[in-house]
């Protein structure tokens, strides 16, 4: 028999009488779904909603706020600092050179312009070279320069002292130390040349070490006695010993990071192990807690009553969920009540109400005890539960 | 696809749409969708059980598993075939765990509605006495009283608004085969109507004639 009407293909519309018929037939129902029903969803959904805001602001948040990240940016920043500070200093210390050849070569001039010491001779080449400005011609100045290195060797062999005329013999008069002299003449250059001694002095401070300290002073000291070539040469002297005695660019700029990294507070350690041990302790209740609650599981589904009496008697928590412990995903069910209505034993499902189970608790499927029993046709514990308050 | 923010959600928003924002933690965006399609879904699960509390169980894990599958949803197919294909499995799975209901799957007989089967006891509340009710009240039982596969595509037909080719995605049966259970179901209903129809008909004439032969007696 062929039937009258062919189904409306393009699915329900409003033209089509008989489903206009049972749209008016549905809006004379009076059963409707249950309020409990759109709460139990409602309150489900919320905390779906609430763990996948949480892990989208996880995987949304700036690798900046990621603790590895933030750590490197600190040491990066440290690292920074160390290097900007090192370049200063060494900026600071090429234009205390330059101020230095600058100062020593105002005595020099300042020598130069003054007359020269009518004396015949000085007790040695170098004092002599040294002793006077007029005679530093330029064979005694490339002789001094070429002779540097044994020069300041010789001269660091001396403490560092201002310069004091040197003993002359007696018939022929003391020569002044140009120093002196032009330090008299001029005081402002003599305060340079203390200054110069100072600089001088503060490069040795860096070196920590006494040797190249001397040598240091010493270079200095016959800077003040030399032309501006022999300054040079103590440049070069200088530059040499901040090349041994600097450290390499990666340890001066990790020196900073020492440096500002306080050292770990002796009162410190004792917190931490305690909230080592916290944590230890915490661990261990979890997993006794996990352990009760899969052995509570098990117990329900073996229909084994004295076994659930002991554990709850050991502290199992009959509202304890398992969904969330690895390696148990054969339990049927993750919540003991709805188990025991699924298992139908009036018995152990009394037990856990009289333990406190929530009786509306459900599962990870959306399953209460109530539901499980009636859809299991279970009348018994329906009854149960429903005087237990189930709804 | 781009997340859609709670400012962009409102009440006209596609389903799809909707699932999107709950997936990245907007929980109006599930209440807005479960408003929507609550009523209709719990329906045709409650033709499809018989019973309002069992259709409340069913309909209560059937949101829950909504809402924990919103994170991998992909919106492949429209949100309201997904959702009453879930409907349908957790039907079939309770009517396998009662074993006591006719199973869906289960080819029917002859097709006819057994007017036999038609339960006596109502849903239809206060208005049950009402004559347009009571067409209503016949209605909602003769479908109740259907073959459980031609109630179900013309559940899905009429709740879901699917068409013949949705239903027969959703039932995993041919588009023929789908085709054909809608005809029948709908042909039963029509049959069922007029037959009502015909009766209501007939009291109402013989109510006329008692009252006009009672009125002649009083007069």
């Amino acid at each position: 028999m062929s039937p009258p009407n062919s189904p409306n293909l393009n699915g329900g519309n409003s033209a089509d009488p008989l489903l206009a018929r049972y749209h008016e037939a549905v809006a004379f129902e009076s059963a409707k779904p249950s309020d409990a029903v759109r709460a139990n969803v409602f309150a489900h959904a919320q905390r779906i909603a609430a763990q996948s805001a949480l892990q989208r602001d996880r995987r949304n948040s700036t690798a900046a706020n990621d603790s590895r990240w933030r750590f490197a940016g600190l040491a990066a920043a440290f690292v920074t600092a160390g290097v900007a500070g090192w370049l200063t200093h060494q900026y600071f210390n090429v234009s205390g050179s330059d101020a230095e050849r600058r100062v020593v070569s105002a005595p020099a001039a300042a020598a130069a312009a003054a007359p020269a010491p009518k004396s015949e001779s000085s007790p040695s080449a170098t004092t002599s070279a040294a002793a006077s400005p007029s005679i530093a011609s330029n064979e005694a100045v490339a002789s001094k320069a070429a002779s540097a290195d044994a020069a300041s060797v010789a001269a660091a062999s001396e403490p560092v002292r201002p310069s004091v005329p040197a003993p002359q013999p007696k018939a022929k008069p003391a020569a002044p130390e140009p120093t002196v002299a032009s330090a008299r003449a001029n005081p402002a250059a003599a305060q340079a040349t203390d200054m110069s001694r100072a600089n001088a002095a503060s490069v040795a401070a860096e070196t920590n070490t006494a040797t190249s300290a001397r040598e240091t002073a010493a270079a200095s000291s016959s800077i003040n006695r030399d032309t501006e070539q022999s300054v040079a040469v103590l440049d070069t002297q200088k530059r040499a010993l901040r090349r041994d005695a600097a450290p390499p660019p990666a340890a001066a700029a990790a020196a900073p990071m020492v440096m500002a990294a306080p050292p770990p507070p002796a009162l410190a350690r004792p917190p931490t192990a305690g909230r080592a041990a916290t944590t230890e302790v915490s661990d261990a209740a979890a997993d006794r807690n996990a352990v009760l609650t899969v052995s509570l599981l098990a117990a329900v589904q073996a229909d084994d009553v004295t076994r659930v009496n002991q554990l709850l008697a050991q502290g199992a928590n009959p509202n304890s969920s398992a969904q969330s412990i690895r390696g148990f995903n054969e339990l049927q069910s993750s919540l003991p009540i709805v188990a025991a209505a699924e298992r139908g034993n009036m018995e152990i499902l009394d037990r856990l109400l009289r333990a406190g189970a929530d009786v509306n608790a459900m599962d990870s499927r959306g399953r209460s005890a109530l539901s499980v029993a009636r859809t299991a046709g279970r009348e018994a514990l329906v009854r149960r539960l429903l005087e237990a308050g189930a709804r | 696809m781009a997340i859609p923010s709670l400012h962009d959600i409102t009440e006209t928003s596609p389903d799809e749409s909707l699932m999107s924002a709950f997936a990245a933690g907007n929980a109006k965006a599930f209440e807005t969708l479960y408003d929507r399609h609550h009523l209709a879904v719990w329906r045709f699960v409650l033709r499809s059980v018989g019973e309002p509390a069992t259709a409340d169980d069913v309909t209560q894990e059937l949101w829950i598993a909504v809402a924990n599958a919103a994170e991998r949803y992909q919106p492949s197919a429209k949100f309201r075939t997904w959702l009453f294909t879930m409907a349908r499995n957790r039907v079939i799975d309770l009517s396998r765990t009662q074993k006591s209901q006719v199973s869906i799957d289960a080819e029917d007989d002859d097709g006819s509605p057994m007017f036999s089967e038609l339960t006596a006891e109502s849903r239809l509340g206060p208005l049950r006495q009402l004559e347009s009710s009571e067409v209503a009240r016949d209605l909602l039982q003769a479908i109740e009283a259907l073959p459980a596969e031609q109630r179900e595509a013309f559940l899905l037909q009429a709740e879901a608004d699917m068409s013949v080719l949705d239903i027969a995605s959703a039932t995993s049966v041919s588009f023929e085969t789908a085709k054909s259970r809608l005809r029948y179901a709908r042909n039963a209903l029509k049959a069922l109507l007029s037959a009502h129809e015909e009766t209501v008909t007939a009291h109402r004439v013989a109510a006329h004639r008692s009252l006009g032969s009672m009125t002649g007696l009083r007069a």
